[in-house]
């Protein structure tokens, strides 16, 4: 097997955390019209509630409270940041969700500190060879999950009432009020969604690499990409805009000529990004218009 | 604050005298303090405010949230280390390079904004920083060798002299961070005022209505772009310069998240709050080396939770962030001050005309009204004058007054065409919404356009002011062809509109709304708005009288300082109307005015018409629903129907034509 598709074969990982974060991030912005920045930290918080709770249970209940975490913690968010900064408009909106990212830093700087921690396993400590290079089962589980989970969620907003509700209150709030949904209740149950995949990325990726409040903050950024690649408001959008970025980040680096330069990758994606923009542009900015963003 | 035209070249010689002082006594001055610790505190502060002045142009004022200022004031750093290291161009000889390099840098990414809009720019910036962090500033040829980027001290002058500045002095460079942020204040208010300033608001408030305006949509999102990352470009600079090394982590997305925050604690669109807020963050940073007690410890250990404990304080508790609460304050002061001042306005002073220039686009011929001689020269000085009882008088009330008799030919053929649309065809995929439509408006006509729902009078009233591109067809004004111009161009060949959806810029007051309008005839550029010159200061006068005129004339003198948020739907109409009015355009495009008014008041918008008519002679076409408005009014009508012209003639013809009977009353055409 080659460089090309070993890099592919351990970027699943990626793809697989990025799905789950981009989805989150979809979600809100349908519930909300917000740009949730607090994303990587709503993913790092309850990796270390993980980290905590597996020193005294089993990992699996660790997990649960982690992902219970993850919903209260999106709860919150929306409850006590977004929600009461929605007079203000979109840009106090979107600064109050820098806030909370700088918050729960501080905080779990001071809970858990700055040193790198070794995460809890959910899969056993397996190593697969693929060519020359290694791939822990964590990694393949993670990827599984992530798509089970995004085929979970998929199904929910297009099959079932709730979804229905979800996305009719994202397109007209009032309309959707007045057929008898409350557009307060499906809001908050498209964060508390947002923050248990958050939860379960933050737990799972930190489990392939290791436990930082600032890193692991950070690494949703190319989430943020891969949303906005699938339209920002579209859950289709943003499984394909993961694998796209996922898979960008693993074969750059291995281009001739270019592929040895330092943030090639982030480069590439930017430039990916401009170019889609350009192309799209007016469809992306129609549903905005609309909301008189 | 709002200036008075009066006070604004006092107000500018203060200003400069200030600076002129400041510069020869600074060398005198005793030391801001002995503490270093504060000193340093105060030449961040300064650099911090820049860069949230740049963001309240950019985010506050023209409403383009940028997640990425950051980046813009790395590469001011990196440039300057850059210039440094390859060229020995030391500061401040490097400004115009790294302003030019950072506000081209700005105006790419400025590009993205005109394709997305809202928080879709929003995650563009963000990725913008995102790769410059990545990417930009791990490359050695911008950072140098060794990730980090130093540039050896320079001095200026000969030491031992008043004009010896060594920039290693945390004291001397103070005094240029000061400088640097009076400039870029007293520039930034100077802009606000102006029309530079005003096209900015109307791009956040609409802007469907800002290009119906003249006001071109692209070239202002660039400038804005451009400004704001000149200025943080200017504080990179200045961090390079004072602190003489720079990482790229002083640069990362965190830092631009921090910087946002900065400008909305300040409420992002004032220049005094950003600078406060600017302030309070710096002093918070150095709050423990300035003070040492237990409680500025306990502050310094735990920074990063106060400063995020701040920032969600000030945007819960006060949305309006310190700016709101200082204006709050600052209102109250003007008020009482207003109140002694009123008396003791003097008459204007005389005045230069202003300057002639060719109008922009060659090939368009700029038309205009002359509305000279609506009334004698107002006066220069506050609202209130014109609406006292003797102007009151002295004007001709359109609600009383008979319009004056109107000379129009009889044959309209003899009458000079004003626009000719002709065959238009507008498909929108298969359907086509407007099929072979011709409409014309004839010198100082009244035309309506009127067809049941769906009948296409939108699309072609679209086509004709270009917001959609005709299939088929041609669209000429004045006698020149302008099927393909965009709609600012059309706008400054003389065509003025009202909307539906009344499309005011909801944040300001009516007379502010007015003053947008005035864009068109104000030929005054950015650079002279920075400086307040005097042909600004003329310009600005000119544009004020001319809204004065045209307040006069419609009676709104009541609602002139009201914000157009939260009046009567009525009146915003007839807002809408004077707006257009005073772009001067001889034809007037109103998309449906009487919708949403009751009997009495389309009776009243109509009377209105008809008065401007007789008195400015502009042309109107009119989109409408309300038949019996149209047929009162009305000197020709066009019918439409499906997309298909019906019928055309004058209201005796089109209240009798058999078809337009049947199409209104929906009866089969033959039956």
């Amino acid at each position: 097997m080659n460089d090309f598709f070993v890099n592919i074969i351990l970027t699943m990982p990626l793809v697989g955390a990025y799905t789950m974060f981009a989805l989150g991030i979809v979600f809100i912005y349908r519930g909300s019209k917000v740009l949730n920045l607090a994303h990587g930290a709503m993913a790092m918080f309850p990796a270390y509630v993980a980290y905590s709770a597996a020193q005294r249970t089993s990992v699996f209940v660790a997990l649960a409270v982690a992902l219970v975490a993850g919903a209260l913690l999106g709860l919150g968010v929306e409850r006590i940041v977004v929600r009461r900064l929605r007079p203000s408009g979109p840009t106090a909106q979107t600064v109050g969700t820098v806030a909370v990212l700088g918050l729960l830093i501080a905080i779990a700087a001071r809970l858990w500190g700055t040193t790198p921690l070794l995460a809890p396993q959910i899969f056993p400590k397996q190593i697969y060879q693929v060519g020359n290079a290694t791939l822990q089962l964590g990694s393949v589980g993670l990827f599984a999950v992530a798509l089970a989970a995004a085929a979970a969620f998929i199904a929910l907003f297009k099959y079932t009432d709730l979804g229905l509700a979800l996305r009719a209150s994202a397109n007209n709030p009032r309309a959707a009020g007045l057929v008898g949904i409350d557009p307060e209740k499906t809001t908050a149950v498209a964060w508390a969604f947002a923050g248990v995949l958050a939860a379960l990325g933050g737990v799972l990726l930190a489990a392939t690499t290791n436990l930082h409040p600032y890193t692991l903050s950070l690494e949703v950024l190319p989430a943020f990409v891969a949303a906005l690649l699938g339209g920002l408001d579209d859950v289709k959008g943003a499984v394909i805009g993961s694998i796209f970025v996922g898979m960008v980040i693993g074969i750059v680096p291995t281009l001739p000529v270019i592929g040895s330069t330092v943030g090639i990758q982030q480069a590439v994606l930017g430039l990916v990004a401009v170019v889609v923009m350009g192309l799209r542009g007016q469809r992306f900015s129609a549903s905005d218009v609309r909301s008189g963003l | 604050m709002r200036l008075a035209e009066t006070d604004r070249r006092v107000y500018r010689m203060l200003a400069r005298a200030a600076v002129v002082a400041a510069l020869i006594l600074a060398p005198w001055l005793p030391p801001l303090s002995s503490q270093p610790a504060l000193v340093q505190a105060a030449n961040l502060a300064g650099e911090y405010a820049l860069i949230a002045m740049s963001l309240v142009i950019l985010t506050g004022w023209v409403g383009q949230i940028s997640l990425g200022q950051g980046a813009f004031v790395g590469i001011g750093a990196f440039t300057t280390g850059l210039l440094a290291r390859e060229a020995g161009i030391p500061f401040p000889i490097n400004l115009p390079i790294v302003v030019a390099v950072t506000a081209a840098v700005a105006s790419l990414l400025g590009l993205v904004a005109l394709r997305v809009r809202g928080l879709y720019l929003a995650v563009a910036t963000l990725i913008f920083a995102y790769v410059a962090d990545k990417f930009l500033f791990t490359s050695a040829w911008l950072v140098g060798e060794g990730g980090s980027s130093t540039i050896p001290n320079r001095t200026i002058g000969r030491p031992g002299t008043v004009t010896f500045f060594d920039f290693r002095s945390k004291e001397v460079f103070y005094l240029v961070v000061l400088a640097a942020v009076a400039a870029a204040w007293y520039a930034a208010m100077n802009l606000r005022e102006s029309k530079t300033g005003r096209a900015f608001f109307a791009v956040r408030g609409s802007e469907t209505a800002a290009v119906s305006l003249g006001i071109d949509v692209t070239r202002y999102k660039l400038l804005a772009f451009a400004l704001s990352g000149a200025l943080a470009g200017i504080a990179g600079t200045l961090m390079m310069t004072d602190l003489k090394t720079a990482t790229p982590t002083g640069f990362d997305f965190t830092r631009s998240l921090f910087y946002l925050g900065i400008a909305v604690t300040g409420g992002i669109g004032s220049l005094g709050g950003a600078i406060a807020a600017s302030g309070a963050f710096a002093f918070l940073n150095a709050i423990g080396q300035i003070w040492d007690t237990a409680l500025t410890r306990a502050i310094a250990d735990n920074l990063d939770i106060v400063s995020v404990g701040l920032l969600l304080l000030v945007l819960l508790a006060y949305p309006g962030g310190l700016g709101a609460a200082g204006a709050a304050v600052g209102k109250r002061l003007r008020e009482r001050a207003r109140s002694g001042r009123r008396e003791s306005v003097s008459d204007e002073a005389p005045s230069r005309p202003a300057r002639q220039r060719v109008p922009r686009r060659r090939g368009v011929e700029r038309r205009a009204l002359d509305f000279s001689h609506l009334e004698s020269e107002p006066r220069d000085d506050e609202l209130s004058v014109i609406g006292s009882a003797a102007a009151q008088q002295a004007r001709r009330d359109w609600r009383t007054a008979q319009p004056a008799p109107l000379d129009l030919p009889e044959d309209r053929s003899q009458r000079e065409p004003i626009l000719e649309a002709r065959n238009i065809v507008v498909r929108f995929g298969g359907l086509t919404a407007a099929d072979d439509v011709t409409v014309e408006v004839r010198k100082s006509e009244i035309v309506g356009l009127i067809g049941p729902n769906g009948a296409g009078k939108t699309t072609t009233f679209n086509a004709i002011a270009g917001l959609n591109e005709p299939a088929s067809g041609t669209v000429r004004l004045y006698g020149q062809d302008a099927t393909t111009l965009p709609v600012h161009v059309r706008a400054q060949m003389g065509v003025g509109r009202t909307f539906q959806l009344i499309q005011l810029f909801p944040q300001l007051s009516v007379f502010e709304n007015l003053l947008v309008a005035t864009h068109l005839h104000n030929d005054t550029g950015v650079l002279r708005h920075l400086a307040l010159t005097d042909a600004a200061i003329e310009a600005e006068r000119e544009a004020r009288r001319s809204v004065r005129r045209i307040i006069g004339m419609l009676g709104l003198e009541d609602v002139a300082d009201r914000r157009v948020a939260g009046l009567p739907f009525g009146v915003l109409r007839h807002v809408e109307l004077a707006r257009a009015l005073v772009t001067r355009a001889p034809l007037l495009m109103l998309d449906e005015p009487a919708s949403g008014l009751d009997n009495t008041e389309t009776d009243e918008f109509a009377r209105l018409l008809k008065f401007i008519r007789a008195e400015l002679g502009v042309s109107i076409l009119l989109i409408e629903h309300d038949v019996r408005m149209v047929t009162s009014v009305c000197d020709y009508i066009y019918v439409i129907n499906r997309g298909a012209p019906l019928a055309d003639g004058t209201p005796s013809e089109i209240q009798r034509h058999p078809d337009v009977v049947a199409a209104y009353l929906g009866e089969a055409v033959h039956a």
